[in-house]
């Protein structure tokens, strides 16, 4: 486990660092409601689906791409999870309905992710233009639809954001899980391994004979297939779906993902601190919410405040990579200097 | 036979593009004769003014091999801030004033897009996706949130200006200056670009920038320059938009970018920089309008409308790849795995 590999190892530190203080100082702001089993449980709630969606993002970052269509698949598998169980509770029953409906939801967002696979894949195309594309397209597609209004479901779902597992809601626990698993797909294994380096650099991949197309058309899937399951944690909890939900979770989810020391330009960074950098970014909205009170554009100083955080943590991440690169450059060629 | 076919349009996208917005105008025709009125005409016209004029600034940032998403916020905040501050002023002169206002604005605000981009060298997506909440948040918390119908009075005059009047169906129906501002825009821009010096570095940038900066280019300051220019011509949308429209209401042109950049890239425009035309642009905007505005008239719900958009842009940048896929296989220059 290189440094090269995984990336700084001070943004580590820094991170959670980050996540303690802003802990420690958030519970002395408000040391009646903050530090609360209640608040911590509705936080987690509220972390579960961006974070899968971080998750999206910083995958497909890994191989050295982007999916822009994250939120787009999300909405349409809730909307598609609304409309199927809405339509199947008179025959099979509510939980019955509820079971096909998220089975459609996640083959939806298997679909969505595959074409996205197979469009970057097989046509190397630039990701960007492509997803970009697919997002207009489901978003179209949802749109078109649902008329644009907003769908209700069965109800049979709540149980995944209300439900309890050690104190934790459900939904924590599943986002939890699903970053478990990747992180030990990519740290410990043959396939994880093959990410990187296609993130490195895709043509000495495929120089190298590593099956390039295969592992970004699954990365694509699996970005896909995610991106459901944000969707129906969203939908779980509010019970209804709208093309229009979540539109600031874009940019949250790839402010994440690049706040976790994932490199946009692939190729280096760890799973795992998705969970670190949801952790933090969910308690800056909190601290936003608790200095901002009731003041009515607060939700748009906070689109704000995370469109600068953003750009400063991009330019920081960068200056400390140039930096290391320099450093390490230094070194060799003082090694190798003669004596 | 269609080998020959596809050897006909090797290379000239905008005859192809030229040929399809025919063929999608006679079949609108077809399906409903008042498409050819005046009225209807001058009204495409008057739509395609303000996302052609944020299309060609687009199109100078692809060129160079960035993406810049962030215009609408920018065309709004310029239109927004120069109109607050003008009522704040009392001010009555003349709109070119609030123009230029609303220019600068936008210029600076691609600035920043520019700095970032070019001097930092971060990635210009999610440098452009940041800047557009940025932006955007910025305006509507600290700004405003409320739309302003009593403009200053020469912006709202503007709505009424045009440059050329005719009767149709009992009616009098103008073409609107903003179509004339468009047209010169886009010609003085394809001129820069073919015959200037620093416009022929914008496609030495996008098509190899190593190859640029060694030739002497100066890389950074061409690339600055692509988002100035991006945010400056944005502003000026914004004010346009604003003065036809008799109001300035910062909620508006959520979402446009993406219409912006389905037209820059349908009209071949490459989004790993160095390809692309100022005509190619212009048909794609024609097309996109065309289609959009008429969807309704031969019977699809205006709901439809994003899945035409992401199906243009999909098409745009999935045809060129195909045959280059295809050329490439034919010399045997893919690597199989």
């Amino acid at each position: 486990m290189n440094e090269a590999r995984l990336g700084p190892r001070a943004q580590v530190i820094l991170m959670v660092a980050l996540v303690v203080v802003l802990a420690v100082s958030l519970s002395l702001m408000a040391p009646d409601t903050f530090p609360t089993l209640r608040n911590a449980q509705s936080m987690m709630g509220q972390i579960a689906p961006l974070g899968i969606l971080a998750l999206c993002i910083g995958l497909t970052f890994l191989i050295g791409g982007i999916d822009l269509s994250v939120v787009a698949v999300a909405n349409t598998a809730a909307i598609t999870a609304a409309l199927v169980g809405t339509a199947l509770e008179p025959s099979l029953g509510g939980a019955g309905a509820s079971a096909v409906g998220v089975l459609a939801a996640l083959v939806i967002g298997l679909i969505a992710g595959s074409l996205n696979g197979y469009l970057v894949s097989t046509l190397r195309v630039h990701p960007i233009p492509i997803t970009l594309g697919t997002m207009s397209v489901y978003m179209g597609i949802s749109t078109g639809l649902t008329q644009g209004a907003t769908v209700y479901g069965t109800g049979d779902l709540g149980a995944l954001s209300v439900m309890a597992v050690a104190m934790m809601p459900l939904s924590f626990v599943i986002f939890l899980l699903l970053v478990v698993v990747f992180a030990v797909i990519t740290m410990k294994t043959r396939l994880g391994f093959q990410m990187y380096s296609v993130g490195e650099s895709a043509k000495v991949a495929r120089f190298a004979r590593l099956p390039v197309d295969r592992i970004t058309m699954l990365v694509y899937c699996c970005s896909g297939t995610l991106a459901a399951v944000a969707g129906l944690l969203m939908f779980s909890s509010t019970n209804a779906a709208n093309v229009s939900f979540a539109g600031s979770y874009l940019m949250q989810a790839i402010l994440i993902a690049v706040v976790a020391g994932i490199d946009p330009y692939g190729g280096a960074g760890r799973m795992w601190m998705i969970i670190i950098g949801a952790l933090a970014m969910q308690e800056l909205q909190t601290g936003i919410n608790l200095a901002l009170g009731t003041w009515s554009g607060s939700s748009f100083a906070a689109n704000f405040v995370w469109g600068v955080l953003l750009i400063a943590v991009l330019g920081l991440s960068k200056w400390m990579s140039t930096r290391k690169r320099r450093v390490r450059k230094e070194t060799v060629e003082a090694e190798l200097a003669p004596a | 036979m269609p080998s020959r076919l596809a050897d006909l349009f090797r290379g000239r996208r905008e005859l192809l593009l030229a040929i399809v917005v025919l063929l999608a105008c006679l079949v609108l025709a077809i399906a409903n004769p008042t498409f050819l009125s005046a009225a209807h005409l001058f009204g495409l016209g008057r739509s395609s003014a303000v996302i052609g004029i944020m299309a060609l600034g687009v199109l100078l940032v692809l060129l160079t091999g960035g993406i810049d998403v962030s215009v609408s916020a920018i065309a709004v905040s310029a239109m927004y801030l120069t109109v607050v501050t003008l009522r704040a002023l009392d001010f009555q002169g003349t709109f070119l004033v609030a123009v230029g206002l609303s220019v600068m604005i936008g210029a600076l605000l691609g600035l920043v897009n520019g700095v970032l981009v070019a001097w930092l060298k971060l990635p210009s997506m999610i440098v452009t996706i940041g800047t557009l909440t940025l932006y955007r948040g910025a305006l509507l918390a600290f700004v405003g949130t409320e739309r302003i119908r009593q403009l200053p009075s020469q912006i709202g005059d503007f709505s009424t200006s045009s440059v050329f009047t005719t009767q149709s169906a009992g009616r009098t129906v103008s073409l609107h200056t903003a179509v004339l501002v468009l047209v010169a825009l886009a010609i003085i821009l394809a001129l820069i670009l073919r015959r200037v010096w620093w416009g022929r570095f914008v496609y030495a940038i996008g098509d190899d920038e190593e190859a640029a900066s060694r030739m002497g280019v100066p890389v950074h300051t061409i690339r600055t320059g692509a988002f100035v220019a991006s945010g400056a011509l944005a502003g000026l949308a914004g004010i346009l938009y604003a003065g036809m429209n008799r109001a300035a209401d910062p909620s508006t042109f959520s979402g446009v970018e993406l219409t912006v950049l389905a037209a820059v890239v349908l009209g071949g425009a490459a989004v790993a920089g160095g390809r692309g035309s100022v005509l190619g642009t212009m048909l794609g905007v024609v097309l996109i309008t065309v289609v959009g505005s008429s969807l309704v008239l031969i019977g699809i719900p205006a709901a439809w409308q994003s899945l035409f958009i992401g199906l243009f842009v999909l098409l745009g940048v999935c045809a060129p790849a195909i045959r280059e896929r295809r050329v490439e296989r034919r010399r045997g220059m893919v690597v199989s795995e």
